[in-house]
Protein backbone atom coordinates (compact mmCIF):
# COMPACT_ATOMS: atom_id res chain seq x y z
CA UNK A 1 0.00 0.00 0.00
CA UNK A 2 2.78 2.28 1.53
CA UNK A 3 4.97 1.77 -2.06
CA UNK A 4 1.69 2.01 -4.43
CA UNK A 5 1.14 5.53 -2.32
CA UNK A 6 5.22 6.07 -3.41
CA UNK A 7 4.85 5.69 -6.63
CA UNK A 8 1.42 7.68 -7.14
CA UNK A 9 3.38 10.62 -5.59
CA UNK A 10 6.69 10.12 -7.13
CA UNK A 11 4.48 10.10 -10.39
CA UNK A 12 3.46 13.29 -9.41
CA UNK A 13 6.41 14.71 -8.20
CA UNK A 14 8.20 14.25 -11.46
CA UNK A 15 5.05 15.43 -13.57
CA UNK A 16 4.61 18.77 -11.36
CA UNK A 17 8.92 19.15 -11.58
CA UNK A 18 8.66 18.78 -15.52
CA UNK A 19 5.54 21.30 -15.46
CA UNK A 20 7.68 23.89 -13.19
CA UNK A 21 10.33 23.61 -15.10
CA UNK A 22 8.72 24.44 -18.41
CA UNK A 23 7.26 27.09 -16.76
CA UNK A 24 9.99 28.39 -15.48
CA UNK A 25 12.48 28.29 -19.20
CA UNK A 26 10.21 31.79 -20.04
CA UNK A 27 11.04 33.23 -16.93
CA UNK A 28 11.22 37.16 -16.82
CA UNK A 29 14.44 38.98 -16.00
CA UNK A 30 13.10 40.88 -12.89
CA UNK A 31 13.72 39.99 -9.31
CA UNK A 32 11.01 39.43 -7.20
CA UNK A 33 11.58 38.86 -2.94
CA UNK A 34 9.15 37.51 -1.51
CA UNK A 35 9.16 39.18 1.86
CA UNK A 36 5.84 39.39 3.65
CA UNK A 37 5.10 37.77 6.70
CA UNK A 38 1.73 36.00 7.51
CA UNK A 39 -1.51 37.73 6.49
CA UNK A 40 -0.66 40.68 4.78
CA UNK A 41 1.68 39.80 1.81
CA UNK A 42 3.38 42.59 -0.05
CA UNK A 43 5.25 41.00 -2.90
CA UNK A 44 8.00 43.58 -4.40
CA UNK A 45 9.70 44.36 -7.25
CA UNK A 46 13.37 44.49 -6.62
CA UNK A 47 15.67 46.41 -9.07
CA UNK A 48 18.72 44.53 -10.50
CA UNK A 49 22.05 44.16 -8.54
CA UNK A 50 24.80 44.56 -10.64
CA UNK A 51 26.37 47.91 -10.41
CA UNK A 52 26.97 50.47 -13.09
CA UNK A 53 30.82 50.19 -13.51
CA UNK A 54 32.22 52.46 -16.73
CA UNK A 55 33.14 55.24 -17.73
CA UNK A 56 29.54 57.03 -17.90
CA UNK A 57 28.98 57.28 -14.30
CA UNK A 58 26.17 60.15 -14.74
CA UNK A 59 25.05 62.27 -11.80
CA UNK A 60 22.43 60.61 -9.71
CA UNK A 61 22.59 57.41 -10.86
CA UNK A 62 22.17 54.91 -8.29
CA UNK A 63 23.82 51.22 -7.71
CA UNK A 64 23.43 48.58 -5.16
CA UNK A 65 27.13 48.04 -5.59
CA UNK A 66 30.44 49.30 -5.65
CA UNK A 67 33.17 48.94 -8.06
CA UNK A 68 36.21 47.54 -6.60
CA UNK A 69 38.87 49.30 -5.15
CA UNK A 70 37.25 52.37 -3.31
CA UNK A 71 37.30 54.44 -0.52
CA UNK A 72 36.22 55.62 2.29
CA UNK A 73 36.30 59.55 2.31
CA UNK A 74 34.72 61.72 5.35
CA UNK A 75 34.25 65.27 3.72
CA UNK A 76 33.19 67.20 7.14
CA UNK A 77 29.99 65.05 8.36
CA UNK A 78 29.22 63.56 4.94
CA UNK A 79 30.26 60.04 4.15
CA UNK A 80 31.63 59.36 0.52
CA UNK A 81 33.14 56.84 -1.46
CA UNK A 82 35.44 57.35 -4.13
CA UNK A 83 36.00 55.54 -6.68
CA UNK A 84 38.85 56.73 -9.19
CA UNK A 85 37.51 59.49 -10.41
CA UNK A 86 33.76 58.48 -9.09
CA UNK A 87 32.32 59.98 -6.02
CA UNK A 88 29.47 57.91 -4.45
CA UNK A 89 27.25 58.88 -1.31
CA UNK A 90 25.55 55.96 0.53
CA UNK A 91 22.24 55.39 1.64
CA UNK A 92 19.78 53.47 2.54
CA UNK A 93 16.88 53.18 -0.14
CA UNK A 94 14.69 50.43 0.69
CA UNK A 95 16.50 48.09 3.47
CA UNK A 96 19.74 48.49 2.23
CA UNK A 97 22.71 51.16 1.41
CA UNK A 98 22.97 52.18 -1.82
CA UNK A 99 25.22 54.38 -3.38
CA UNK A 100 24.39 57.75 -5.15
CA UNK A 101 27.05 59.10 -8.41
CA UNK A 102 27.51 62.32 -6.79
CA UNK A 103 29.42 65.86 -8.13
CA UNK A 104 33.13 65.64 -6.18
CA UNK A 105 32.80 67.33 -3.01
CA UNK A 106 34.31 70.93 -2.65
CA UNK A 107 36.52 70.13 -0.12
CA UNK A 108 37.30 66.36 -1.55
CA UNK A 109 40.96 65.66 -1.09
CA UNK A 110 41.60 64.19 -4.49
CA UNK A 111 40.84 67.43 -6.14
CA UNK A 112 43.09 69.81 -7.35
CA UNK A 113 43.48 72.88 -5.20
CA UNK A 114 41.74 76.25 -6.27
CA UNK A 115 43.60 78.28 -8.55
CA UNK A 116 45.17 81.26 -6.74
CA UNK A 117 42.31 84.42 -6.58
CA UNK A 118 43.62 86.89 -9.04
CA UNK A 119 45.22 89.79 -7.68
CA UNK B 1 -0.37 31.01 -18.76
CA UNK B 2 -3.47 30.78 -16.44
CA UNK B 3 -4.13 27.67 -17.76
CA UNK B 4 -0.65 26.12 -16.61
CA UNK B 5 -0.80 27.82 -13.46
CA UNK B 6 -3.89 26.54 -12.83
CA UNK B 7 -2.89 23.06 -13.78
CA UNK B 8 0.31 23.33 -11.62
CA UNK B 9 -1.89 23.97 -8.31
CA UNK B 10 -4.28 20.93 -9.64
CA UNK B 11 -1.43 18.63 -9.71
CA UNK B 12 -0.18 20.00 -5.92
CA UNK B 13 -3.25 19.49 -4.72
CA UNK B 14 -2.98 15.99 -6.12
CA UNK B 15 0.11 15.56 -4.18
CA UNK B 16 -1.20 16.56 -1.39
CA UNK B 17 -3.55 14.54 -1.29
CA UNK B 18 -2.23 11.14 -2.23
CA UNK B 19 0.63 11.82 1.20
CA UNK B 20 -1.73 12.85 3.34
CA UNK B 21 -4.38 10.62 3.27
CA UNK B 22 -4.79 6.78 4.37
CA UNK B 23 -7.37 5.90 2.55
CA UNK B 24 -7.55 6.12 -1.42
CA UNK B 25 -11.24 7.04 -0.52
CA UNK B 26 -11.80 10.98 -0.44
CA UNK B 27 -13.24 12.07 2.85
CA UNK B 28 -16.95 12.56 3.15
CA UNK B 29 -18.62 15.60 1.74
CA UNK B 30 -16.69 18.80 0.82
CA UNK B 31 -15.50 21.19 3.87
CA UNK B 32 -16.49 25.03 2.28
CA UNK B 33 -13.26 26.83 1.02
CA UNK B 34 -13.05 28.76 4.54
CA UNK B 35 -12.66 26.02 6.98
CA UNK B 36 -14.22 28.56 9.87
CA UNK B 37 -12.33 26.47 12.08
CA UNK B 38 -9.27 27.34 10.14
CA UNK B 39 -9.49 30.95 10.54
CA UNK B 40 -10.57 30.40 14.08
CA UNK B 41 -7.27 29.58 14.61
CA UNK B 42 -5.76 32.35 13.29
CA UNK B 43 -7.96 34.49 15.46
CA UNK B 44 -7.02 32.85 18.40
CA UNK B 45 -3.32 33.19 17.91
CA UNK B 46 -3.67 37.22 16.79
CA UNK B 47 -5.82 37.84 20.27
CA UNK B 48 -3.23 35.81 21.91
CA UNK B 49 -0.38 37.86 20.45
CA UNK B 50 -1.92 41.06 21.07
CA UNK B 51 -1.84 40.28 24.58
CA UNK B 52 1.68 39.61 24.69
CA UNK B 53 3.61 43.14 26.13
CA UNK B 54 6.61 42.12 25.60
CA UNK B 55 8.34 38.93 23.62
CA UNK B 56 11.64 37.88 22.00
CA UNK B 57 11.22 35.62 18.99
CA UNK B 58 14.53 34.19 17.09
CA UNK B 59 13.67 33.13 13.48
CA UNK B 60 15.30 31.34 10.79
CA UNK B 61 14.20 31.27 7.82
CA UNK B 62 14.65 31.31 3.84
CA UNK B 63 13.73 33.79 0.63
CA UNK B 64 13.74 32.49 -2.39
CA UNK B 65 15.18 34.90 -4.80
CA UNK B 66 15.77 34.54 -8.58
CA UNK B 67 18.58 34.81 -10.65
CA UNK B 68 18.48 36.79 -14.19
CA UNK B 69 18.84 33.81 -15.96
CA UNK B 70 15.24 32.68 -14.02
CA UNK B 71 17.28 30.21 -11.70
CA UNK B 72 15.78 29.85 -8.31
CA UNK B 73 18.05 30.26 -5.49
CA UNK B 74 17.84 30.70 -1.48
CA UNK B 75 18.76 32.79 0.52
CA UNK B 76 18.83 32.64 4.22
CA UNK B 77 18.78 34.83 7.42
CA UNK B 78 18.55 34.54 11.02
CA UNK B 79 16.25 37.12 13.16
CA UNK B 80 16.34 38.12 16.78
CA UNK B 81 13.39 40.43 17.49
CA UNK B 82 13.02 42.31 21.06
CA UNK B 83 9.29 43.54 21.05
CA UNK B 84 7.99 45.54 24.28
CA UNK B 85 4.40 47.16 22.71
CA UNK B 86 3.16 49.20 22.44
CA UNK B 87 6.49 51.47 21.29
CA UNK B 88 10.17 49.59 21.67
CA UNK B 89 11.67 47.16 19.19
CA UNK B 90 14.92 45.83 18.39
CA UNK B 91 15.75 43.86 15.37
CA UNK B 92 19.28 42.05 14.86
CA UNK B 93 19.08 40.55 10.87
CA UNK B 94 21.62 38.10 10.02
CA UNK B 95 21.43 37.46 6.56
CA UNK B 96 23.25 36.16 3.24
CA UNK B 97 22.64 39.73 2.04
CA UNK B 98 22.37 42.18 5.19
CA UNK B 99 23.63 42.30 8.70
CA UNK B 100 21.72 45.01 10.12
CA UNK B 101 20.74 46.18 13.73
CA UNK B 102 17.02 48.11 13.75
CA UNK B 103 16.06 50.01 16.88
CA UNK B 104 12.95 51.58 17.73
CA UNK B 105 12.63 53.58 21.03
CA UNK B 106 9.11 55.34 20.49
CA UNK B 107 11.22 58.94 19.07
CA UNK B 108 13.66 57.46 16.68
CA UNK B 109 14.10 54.75 13.91
CA UNK B 110 17.42 53.64 13.22
CA UNK B 111 19.01 50.68 11.05
CA UNK B 112 22.59 50.36 11.58
CA UNK B 113 24.61 48.36 9.01
CA UNK B 114 27.50 46.94 10.64
CA UNK B 115 29.53 45.73 7.61
CA UNK B 116 29.25 49.17 6.04
CA UNK B 117 29.62 50.90 9.51
CA UNK B 118 27.03 53.32 8.23
CA UNK B 119 23.54 54.09 9.87
CA UNK B 120 20.26 56.15 9.36
CA UNK B 121 17.71 57.59 11.32
CA UNK B 122 14.19 59.03 11.26
CA UNK B 123 12.25 60.82 13.49
CA UNK B 124 9.77 57.61 13.95
CA UNK B 125 5.78 57.51 14.55
CA UNK B 126 4.33 56.79 18.48
CA UNK B 127 3.47 53.16 18.09
CA UNK B 128 4.81 49.77 15.88
CA UNK B 129 2.04 49.34 13.97
CA UNK B 130 2.15 52.84 12.52
CA UNK B 131 6.21 52.70 12.08
CA UNK B 132 5.53 49.22 9.67
CA UNK B 133 3.29 51.63 7.72
CA UNK B 134 5.73 54.29 7.08
CA UNK B 135 8.80 51.83 6.62
CA UNK B 136 6.47 50.07 3.90
CA UNK B 137 5.00 52.85 2.48
CA UNK B 138 7.29 55.71 2.38
CA UNK B 139 10.56 54.31 2.74
CA UNK B 140 10.09 50.51 0.76
CA UNK B 141 11.88 49.27 3.97
CA UNK B 142 10.90 45.53 4.44
CA UNK B 143 11.10 44.37 8.03
CA UNK B 144 11.22 41.11 8.62
CA UNK B 145 8.29 39.45 10.55
CA UNK B 146 6.48 42.78 10.16
CA UNK B 147 3.20 40.92 10.77
CA UNK B 148 3.74 40.00 13.74
CA UNK B 149 2.58 43.66 14.77
CA UNK B 150 -0.34 43.90 12.18
CA UNK B 151 -2.39 41.45 13.99
CA UNK B 152 -4.46 43.06 16.71
CA UNK B 153 -5.11 45.86 13.76
CA UNK B 154 -7.58 46.17 11.18
CA UNK B 155 -5.23 46.30 8.51
CA UNK B 156 -4.51 42.55 8.95
CA UNK B 157 -6.54 41.80 5.21
CA UNK B 158 -7.92 38.33 6.92
CA UNK B 159 -10.91 39.05 4.24
CA UNK B 160 -8.90 38.63 1.00
CA UNK B 161 -8.49 35.00 2.15
CA UNK B 162 -10.30 32.43 -0.23
CA UNK B 163 -9.48 29.32 1.20
CA UNK B 164 -8.43 28.04 5.02
CA UNK B 165 -7.55 24.53 5.60
CA UNK B 166 -6.47 22.45 8.61
CA UNK B 167 -3.71 20.50 7.14
CA UNK B 168 -2.73 18.17 10.15
CA UNK B 169 -0.71 18.23 12.71
CA UNK B 170 3.24 18.32 12.63
CA UNK B 171 6.05 18.75 15.59
CA UNK B 172 8.14 22.23 14.71
CA UNK B 173 11.33 22.36 17.03
CA UNK B 174 9.72 19.32 19.73
CA UNK B 175 6.65 21.94 19.76
CA UNK B 176 2.96 20.22 18.59
CA UNK B 177 1.45 22.04 16.35
CA UNK B 178 -1.42 22.15 13.95
CA UNK B 179 -1.06 23.08 10.19
CA UNK B 180 -3.02 25.29 8.72
CA UNK B 181 -2.82 26.49 4.70
CA UNK B 182 -4.28 29.03 3.40
CA UNK B 183 -5.16 30.94 -0.30
CA UNK B 184 -5.13 34.47 -1.44
CA UNK B 185 -4.81 35.80 -4.69
CA UNK B 186 -1.19 36.03 -5.36
CA UNK B 187 0.00 34.11 -2.19
CA UNK B 188 -0.41 30.78 -0.76
CA UNK B 189 0.66 30.64 3.16
CA UNK B 190 0.97 28.05 5.77
CA UNK B 191 1.34 28.41 9.24
CA UNK B 192 2.05 26.19 11.89
CA UNK B 193 0.61 27.10 15.52
CA UNK B 194 1.71 26.25 18.52
CA UNK B 195 -1.12 24.14 20.43
CA UNK B 196 -2.22 24.19 23.80
CA UNK B 197 -2.06 27.31 25.87
CA UNK B 198 0.00 29.40 24.13
CA UNK B 199 -1.12 29.90 20.24
CA UNK B 200 1.94 31.08 18.76
CA UNK B 201 3.31 31.11 15.25
CA UNK B 202 6.14 28.26 14.99
CA UNK B 203 6.64 28.04 11.23
CA UNK B 204 5.22 29.96 7.90
CA UNK B 205 6.05 29.25 4.22
CA UNK B 206 4.18 31.98 1.89
CA UNK B 207 4.62 30.63 -1.55
CA UNK B 208 4.15 33.35 -4.43
CA UNK B 209 1.52 32.06 -6.90
CA UNK B 210 1.82 35.06 -9.50
CA UNK B 211 5.44 34.50 -10.68
CA UNK B 212 6.48 31.07 -12.69
CA UNK B 213 8.63 29.47 -10.10
CA UNK B 214 6.59 30.01 -7.04
CA UNK B 215 8.81 31.56 -4.95
CA UNK B 216 8.86 30.87 -1.32
CA UNK B 217 9.65 32.66 2.09
CA UNK B 218 9.76 30.40 5.25
CA UNK B 219 10.43 31.04 8.91
CA UNK B 220 10.76 29.16 11.87
CA UNK B 221 9.94 30.88 14.98
CA UNK B 222 10.85 30.30 18.54
CA UNK B 223 9.63 32.49 21.49
CA UNK B 224 9.90 33.64 24.76
CA UNK B 225 7.44 35.42 26.39
CA UNK B 226 9.07 36.58 29.59
CA UNK B 227 11.99 38.17 28.40
CA UNK B 228 13.94 40.73 29.95
CA UNK B 229 14.40 43.66 28.02
CA UNK B 230 16.03 46.68 29.14
CA UNK B 231 16.07 50.40 27.63
CA UNK B 232 19.45 50.40 26.30
CA UNK B 233 18.17 47.56 23.71
CA UNK B 234 15.99 49.75 22.15
CA UNK B 235 18.69 53.01 21.44
CA UNK B 236 21.33 53.29 18.82
CA UNK B 237 24.23 54.82 19.89
CA UNK B 238 26.95 55.02 17.48
CA UNK B 239 30.19 54.28 17.92
CA UNK B 240 32.42 57.15 16.44
CA UNK B 241 33.39 55.42 13.10
CA UNK B 242 30.13 55.07 12.39
CA UNK B 243 28.77 57.62 10.02
CA UNK B 244 25.03 58.78 9.44
CA UNK B 245 23.83 58.67 6.00
CA UNK B 246 20.48 60.11 4.62
CA UNK B 247 17.45 57.43 4.75
CA UNK B 248 15.77 57.78 1.10
CA UNK B 249 12.29 58.17 1.11
CA UNK B 250 10.41 55.97 -2.14
CA UNK B 251 10.46 57.58 -4.81
CA UNK B 252 12.33 60.73 -3.33
CA UNK B 253 13.84 62.90 -5.78
CA UNK B 254 17.46 63.40 -4.55
CA UNK B 255 19.01 66.69 -5.18
CA UNK B 256 22.82 67.13 -5.35
CA UNK B 257 24.48 66.41 -1.79
CA UNK B 258 23.03 66.40 1.31
CA UNK B 259 24.63 66.78 4.87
Amino acid sequence: MNKHHGRSASRLATLLVAIVLSLSTTAAHAIIVRTAVAYRPVARAVVGTAAVVGTAALVGSMVRTLPPSCSSVMVGAVAYQQCGNTWYQPQYAGSQVTYVVVNPPAAAPAAPPPPPPPQ
Amino acid sequence: MRRLTTGVAVVLIAALGVRGSTSHARPGPAKPAVDPDAMAALHKMGEFLRTQQAFAVQARGTTDDLLPSGQKIQYGVAVDLKVRRPDHMRMDIVGDRRTDHIYYDAKTFTVYSEKLNYFAAFAAPATLAELKGVLEKRYGFDLPLADLFYWGTDQDSSNQIHAATHVGVANIDGFMCDHYAFRQSDVDWELWIEQGGRPVPRKFVITTTTEKTKPQHSMVLNWDLTPKLEDHLFTFVAAPNVHQIAFQPVGGARKGVQP
